[in-house]
């Protein structure tokens, strides 16, 4: 990175958490530290709402998953509209009629005191657990690719989100996400441009799209009902409504962001700003992954992209395997960009069986260029047996340091660090609001002023980011820490979903009941989970349907109860 | 300017909560449509 690119990433990421800080100085009204400005408009609100999903993880990560596998991922994200629209009919209206700091506020005024403590102790057992990761993911892959420390990538960053999130609380989060949602779209539609530009000359958008669909990249869409796949449309519908609704609907750090509207009709408003953009955006990420593949298949890529995992792998080569194969690789890679030539040339004559063989024999040439990435990594494992050898995180970062302008580099890497202290602080926002309102106002100190309120927020988000900050500093203790997270995330996530689940529509089912149906729920998913060897994601389905279930069980055998009446009645 | 209630979406062209619960599905619709016609075109 040259000098321009540190002005632009220092002066865009410490700019806009200045100005945060700036504009909220002096909060002492508790509604404006843990709800934010009263009068947000839906813009804000769903620029907030997007922010806080969409990590850094999301920018660098997701064109590597178009380049390596096209655009099926898109296929997640098709229950979210469906969940968004649930969440806006019938979760929003409640939290804001009943006027709740938190999402498990609501739990206590619907149930009782023990059923709202077991839910916001299982979000603060969850979101606490997966705080490092959101800096810890991105600092890893930067550090990696630019050569800096790893802990003083992770520390300085983690710093200054604690600073201007504990300064300013949910207004500042709101007001800096504005300002960095920009600065991302800003750097990925740049990169976009940059990269249709770095095309062929002779290359249309249409034979771009043509080399990817030829190469299985363009596939959005699987209707088929086989289970073991990975990306299909009913799995994106079915699972993707159950993960979005847990999430928008049950989760603090994403009803922090849209309970704050200045009304009911902002909130909405925003939520549905999201139901509508989000797989756009999402299809956009990955249709670029899949046109960086397309410009690598008339420029040489590297044969792994994770260039520091390659240099130690190629270092510890006494035979000179990992060389001899990088040759090959290049052999078939100028191969591989006559045939697509020769393919294109076919197309463009309107000569279907040259066009067809020679598609086919590109295709033969990829599978071939494949097979010797996988013996690379096999011999970087033989080398260093601890080498990671997945490399599709590191495919963006690699373009955009080897291709894009001084300048559009520093803009892009502040587009990465903006997504990471976007969805960080809101994060850190939540686990100090639930904290502070569910544990210390509800349990320790039920009467103190507005002002006490907020310094208590303020000391538990600061003590909740150094948590962050140790937990992202020890982080490569833990092997495979992401799919260790998501593990954490799928075990609780079922059961607090059906509490809100029985919360809004089962209204026979009382405090009592739906608290001992949750504890056993979730014994019995602990259980599952340590004896059976089936997909983690199942677990969300299993803790949400046995705790309804048992919920319905347990209120049956303790007879009637209050049904809820007046702001409780659910519409 | 009079104030709206929440009742009201204040949108010119959705003005039931429906109606826009509506658009949004149909805009999601729309977006699988084009991914299909995308996966086909292109296949």
């Amino acid at each position: 990175m040259s000098p321009l690119d540190f002005v632009v990433l220092i002066g865009s990421l410490v700019g806009i958490a200045v100005y945060g800080m700036w504009r909220t100085r002096g909060q002492r009204d508790l509604n404006a530290y843990l709800k934010g400005d009263p009068n947000v408009r839906w813009v804000a609100i769903g620029i907030s709402v997007m922010a806080t999903q969409a990590s850094a993880i999301t920018f660098i990560s997701t064109p590597g998953q178009g380049y390596q596998d096209g655009l099926g991922f898109v296929q997640n994200y098709f229950g979210m509209p469906l969940a968004l629209i649930i969440v806006a009919a019938v979760f929003l209206p409640m939290y804001r009629r009943l006027n709740v700091y938190t999402a498990y506020e609501f739990l206590g005024h619907r149930f009782d005191s023990k059923t709202r403590l077991l839910g916001a102790a299982l979000f603060l057992l969850q979101r606490g657990l997966a705080a490092g990761i959101t800096i810890y993911a991105p600092a890893i892959i930067l550090s990696t690719m630019l050569g800096w420390r790893l802990d003083l990538t992770i520390v300085l960053s983690g710093l200054l989100v604690i600073i201007y999130t504990v300064t300013g609380g949910s207004e500042a989060v709101t007001l800096t996400q504005k300002y960095q949602l920009a600065v991302i779209f800003g750097g990925m539609v740049t990169a976009l441009v940059v990269l249709l530009m770095r095309l062929p000359s002779n290359l249309s958008l249409t034979d771009a799209l043509t080399v990817a669909g030829g190469f299985q990249k363009l596939q959005a869409v699987d209707f088929s009902l086989d289970v073991k796949r990975r990306y299909t449309f009913w799995s994106g519908l079915l699972g993707g409504l159950f993960l979005s609704l847990s999430y928008f609907g049950t989760d603090q750090s994403q009803v922090q962001r849209y309970i704050s509207g200045a009304s009911l009709r902002e909130s909405r408003l925003g939520l549905m700003f999201n139901a509508v953009f989000k797989i756009p955006m999402q299809f956009f990420i990955l249709l670029l992954g899949c046109l960086i593949f397309v410009f690598y298949q008339f420029e040489r890529p590297p044969v792994f992209f994770n260039r520091a995992a390659w240099n130690v792998g190629a270092k510890q080569d006494p035979g000179g395997q990992i060389h001899s194969l990088e040759q090959k690789f290049t052999a078939i890679h100028v191969q591989k960009e006559q045939l697509i030539h020769a393919w294109l040339d076919a197309k463009h004559s309107g000569d279907h069986q040259a066009e067809a063989a020679a598609r086919t024999q590109a295709q033969e040439a990829l599978e071939r260029s494949e097979a010797v990435r996988a013996e690379v990594k096999t011999a970087m494992l033989a080398a260093d047996p601890h080498a990671k050898t997945n490399d599709s995180d590191y495919v963006f970062i690699t373009f955009v340091l080897d291709y894009l302008p001084h300048g559009v580099i520093g803009l892009l890497v502040a587009a990465f660090f903006a997504a990471a202290l976007s969805s960080k602080a809101a994060e850190l926002n939540a686990l100090g609001s639930t904290t502070t309102i569910d544990f210390y106002r509800h349990v320790v100190k039920r009467e103190a002023t507005d002002a006490h309120y907020v310094t208590a927020s303020k000391w538990f988000t600061f003590l909740w980011g150094l948590v962050a900050l140790a937990f992202a500093l020890f982080a490569n203790l833990v092997e495979n820490l992401i799919q260790a997270v998501n593990i954490v995330g799928s075990v609780f996530y079922g059961v607090v979903l059906a509490l809100f689940l029985v919360a809004f529509f089962i209204r026979r089912v009382g405090g009592t009941a739906i608290f001992w149906a949750a504890l056993v729920a979730q014994t019995l998913v602990f259980v599952l989970y340590f004896s059976l060897s089936i997909s983690y994601l199942w677990y969300n389905f299993i803790g949400c349907a046995a705790c309804v279930l048992f919920s319905l069980l347990i209120q049956a055998a303790l007879g009637p109860t209050n049904t809820p009446t007046g702001a409780l009645a659910t519409p | 300017m009079k104030p709206l209630d929440d009742k009201a979406t204040g949108l010119p062209w959705f003005r039931t909560w429906r109606a826009v619960y509506i658009f949004v599905f149909v805009s999601f619709i729309l977006w699988v449509g084009l991914l299909v016609a995308l996966t086909v075109t292109f296949s």
